[in-house]
């Protein structure tokens, strides 16, 4: 049976991890004080400049914090449903769900791998 | 005042969001390039951010027992990630013209969805919603789906579930509460593969995307927790015709370019 009302473990704790409000906030917050900041810098135009790129972010930081912070806002908003289905594989190898597991480890690949794919 | 405005578009697609159980973006893409003019792939990116709000929005007020079957969720998921990532690898070569036509297909698929889910909804019971006695069926066909709204979701920065709820409802056998909180659940997943395709192409541009997804993000929790109330049926209505109007715009902008 494939259920959830009934509220099995995993689903329970992967309720818990949903309701990690501080994730959401954080990356909220991150991308409210870059953009505050860089509107002190004065006017922009749109789009405006890109998202600083993964590798780079650490050499930006020192640079250019604003767009660092927004870019790491939205990199944390993107990293939650990754995170959560890293915990979902993690709660099913300790349970020795071995095919859920390995179907997750098989998303969780395909997530990292389209950081590399643009 | 264009970011204030900016992020009035996205609190009111957050809104709009919650309010029809959509993820947005079905209002965010259309409003970015009609109103602000931006190239279409700017708004995709931009939109998928504005989903990934909402995903978060909505998984901070899920309520306990009202959440997804994730084995499902994960099991379609391997699918609807691959989608998304191809979808939006094809982003980057499809023309602005023919994305805008293929957008506006989608419009008009979302609003006939939208007036179907708003007559089903009002005859089930919420026991019936979320039964806990079925076993999901036709796993190709519901496999083939999740790679199409997969790649939908990369190509045109919408969250999908106008695909995925009702495959889950019709054609898997599984409860309509169930369906919608696994594809609300399976979203946030799919539009992250898509997103990081656009970020490391350069197609996140932070000054567009970060006011827009902090107002779909104010948008969906307000409408997660207040809105619920407020529903009627003249507003769905209303929607399906903004829906529609969107729609005729977009394929009319498409035809011109």
């Amino acid at each position: 049976m494939s259920a959830i009302t009934a509220g099995p473990p995993v689903e329970r704790s992967e309720e818990r991890i949903g309701l990690l409000r501080w994730f959401a906030g954080t990356a909220a917050g991150l991308m409210l004080v870059g953009l505050l900041a860089r509107l002190t810098g004065g006017p922009h135009g749109l789009p405006g400049e890109q998202a600083v790129p993964l590798a780079r972010l650490a050499a930006t930081l020192a640079t250019d914090w604003p767009e660092v912070a927004m870019s790491a806002g939205m990199l944390l908003l993107a990293l939650l449903p990754t995170y959560r289905v890293a915990a979902i594989l993690w709660q099913w190898l300790t349970r020795r769900v071995w095919l859920e597991a390995a179907v997750a480890a098989l998303v969780l690949a395909e997530l990292l791998g389209s950081l590399h794919a643009g | 005042m264009i970011l204030l405005l900016l992020f009035v578009t996205g609190l009111t697609a957050g809104v709009l969001g919650a309010l029809l159980g959509l993820g947005g973006g079905i209002f965010l893409v259309p409003a970015l390039s009609l109103l602000f003019h931006l190239p279409m792939r700017v708004a995709v990116g931009t939109s998928l951010v504005g989903v990934l709000a909402t995903s978060a929005g909505v998984a901070a007020a899920t309520q306990p027992g009202r959440g997804p079957d994730l084995k499902l969720a994960i099991r379609l998921e391997a699918s609807t990630v691959a989608g998304a990532i191809l979808g939006g690898l094809l982003a980057g070569r499809v023309s602005p013209a023919a994305l805008s036509v293929l957008f506006a297909l989608v419009a008009f698929l979302s609003a006939g969805y939208t007036v179907a889910k708003g007559r089903r909804g009002g005859a089930a019971d919420a026991e019936a919603l979320y039964r806990a006695d079925y076993r999901p069926r036709h796993w190709p066909f519901g496999l083939a789906a999740a790679l199409v709204a997969g790649a939908i979701s990369g190509l045109l920065g919408v969250g999908g579930g106008f695909i995925k709820v009702p495959v889950m409802y019709a054609v898997m056998d599984v409860p309509l509460g169930v369906a919608t909180a696994t594809s609300n659940f399976m979203v946030g997943i799919t539009a992250a593969a898509s997103f990081f395709v656009y970020y490391s192409r350069g197609d996140i541009h932070p000054l567009v995307a970060v006011p827009t997804a902090l107002g779909v993000l104010t948008g969906a929790l307000l409408g997660a927790f207040v809105l619920p109330r407020l529903r009627a049926n003249w507003l769905r209505w209303c929607l399906v015709a903004v829906m529609l109007l969107m729609g005729l715009r977009m394929m009319v902008q498409g035809f011109q370019q």
